[in-house]
């Protein structure tokens, strides 16, 4: 197992044990961070030299039930890591966008509703406070989590999933399922959760 | 969450739900299930070697600093002198002294008289023992904050002869909750301010 190789050598040979570390998993969360979070290839270096600080400050106290389980630890950390720089990075982020992105994102997704019942909604939601933060950031993260309970737990993975571009055979094997019309489901659910945070938004904003 | 070539409002809004509420899936076997995923795939991105090797050797450095712990083990195997018994001198009870040994321990919950007295006994000078604690708190920190980001399935055990809950005798008027009165660099920087006087005193 690539891990207890490490966890044994870091004490007697840190730069070995870190050189292993690297070798071993590095590549891998590199990636991860840049292709499942965005991050830009100098970004991802630094969370990954983050999370592997973090490894190397604790991980010689501990023991993994497996190299699975192992792994499973390291990504946690490297994921937790990536959010919390994409909350630093992101904090202003939230576009402003108009009512035309709205629409074509719309009918890129086929939605079956029609927005024009939401204009007043999503003109306010792309307002910014003085500080250039999202003014409604707040409402609009408390509608998502209530539109997101709308969905049963396989329909809300898939949708937080491949917002993380997961692939749908990737998704299937997460879930446990057959890879049988996820992307239908998925457009559907997208929908369906669209719908409800836009109407809850009305309600909490008007 | 890939930067989109368009803005896609609502994709953006569910990307941000995920960073802010670390909403990216409700069960931790399916977390399992995109650890095997991450790992089995070939990496699509590589750190060039010279990166490598700037980062093993930034870390290596950074994860050599003393911690109060190595400092104090290594004080106690180098002492030349016979020492007098380590609790009757400093009040320090064995498991205690051997969380502190361990980095098991907040140092600032460590009665600050004690450890002056352990630290003048070991002939540790103050500067070293003052840039081990902030290492040691740093490094208490990091753990304290993976454990509770963490679900308890991920959580790893303490490896035999670890055992960080030996000192909790030592400190029974303490709760639980009330970690937060010391786990915080402000609670630390009165503990070391006091540390000095203390140990600055004849």
């Amino acid at each position: 197992m690539k891990h207890k190789e490490i966890i044994s050598l870091l004490p007697k040979d840190l730069k070995g044990g870190l050189t292993l570390l690297y070798n071993d998993y590095g590549n891998q969360l590199l990636s991860y961070g840049i292709q499942r979070f965005g991050l830009n290839e100098d970004e991802s270096t630094e969370t990954l030299y983050k999370t592997f600080e973090t490894v190397g400050q604790v991980v010689t106290r501990y023991e993994f039930k497996s190299e699975n389980h192992f792994q499973y630890w390291l990504l946690k950390i490297h994921r937790n890591n990536i959010l919390q720089r994409l909350r630093h990075r992101d904090r202003t982020r939230l576009p402003v966008v108009s009512m035309e992105d709205w629409i074509a994102e719309s009918l890129e997704d086929e939605d079956d509703f029609s927005l024009e019942l939401f204009a007043g909604v999503i003109e306010k939601i792309s307002v910014k406070d003085a500080d250039g933060k999202p003014a409604y950031q707040s409402q609009l993260m408390f509608a998502m989590q209530k539109a997101l309970l709308l969905l049963n737990e396989n329909e809300r993975e898939l949708l937080l999933l491949r917002v993380n571009d997961y692939s749908y055979d990737e998704i299937a094997n997460m879930l446990g399922i057959e890879n049988n019309q996820l992307k239908v489901k998925f457009i559907r659910a997208k929908a369906k959760v669209k719908k409800k945070t836009l109407e809850i938004l009305k309600d909490c904003l008007s | 969450m890939k930067g989109h070539t368009h803005k896609q409002p609502f994709n953006d809004l569910l990307s941000s739900f995920i960073i802010d509420e670390n909403e990216l899936s409700t069960t931790e076997a399916n977390l399992e299930k995109e650890a095997e995923i991450v790992f089995s795939k070939s990496a699509t991105v590589s750190l060039s070697a010279e990166m490598a090797e700037l980062q093993i050797s930034k870390l290596t450095e950074a994860l050599t600093k003393q911690t109060l712990g190595t400092l104090i083990d290594q004080a106690l195997a180098t002492n030349a002198a016979p020492l007098p018994n380590l609790q009757q001198t400093t009040g320090l009870t064995p498991s205690l002294l051997e969380s502190i040994k361990n980095d098991m321990v907040f140092t600032n919950s460590i009665p600050v008289k004690s450890l002056v007295k352990l630290l003048k006994l070991l002939q540790v000078p103050l500067e070293r023992a003052k840039a081990a604690i902030a290492v040691t708190f740093e490094k208490l920190q990091t753990e304290s904050r993976m454990f509770t980001s963490m679900p308890s399935n991920i959580q790893p055990a303490f490896k035999k002869g670890v055992t960080p809950g030996n000192h909790q005798n030592d400190f029974k008027h303490l709760k639980p909750d009330e970690s937060y009165l010391y786990q915080n660099q402000e609670a630390l920087d009165k503990y070391t301010q006091r540390l000095s006087e203390l140990y600055q005193q004849p």
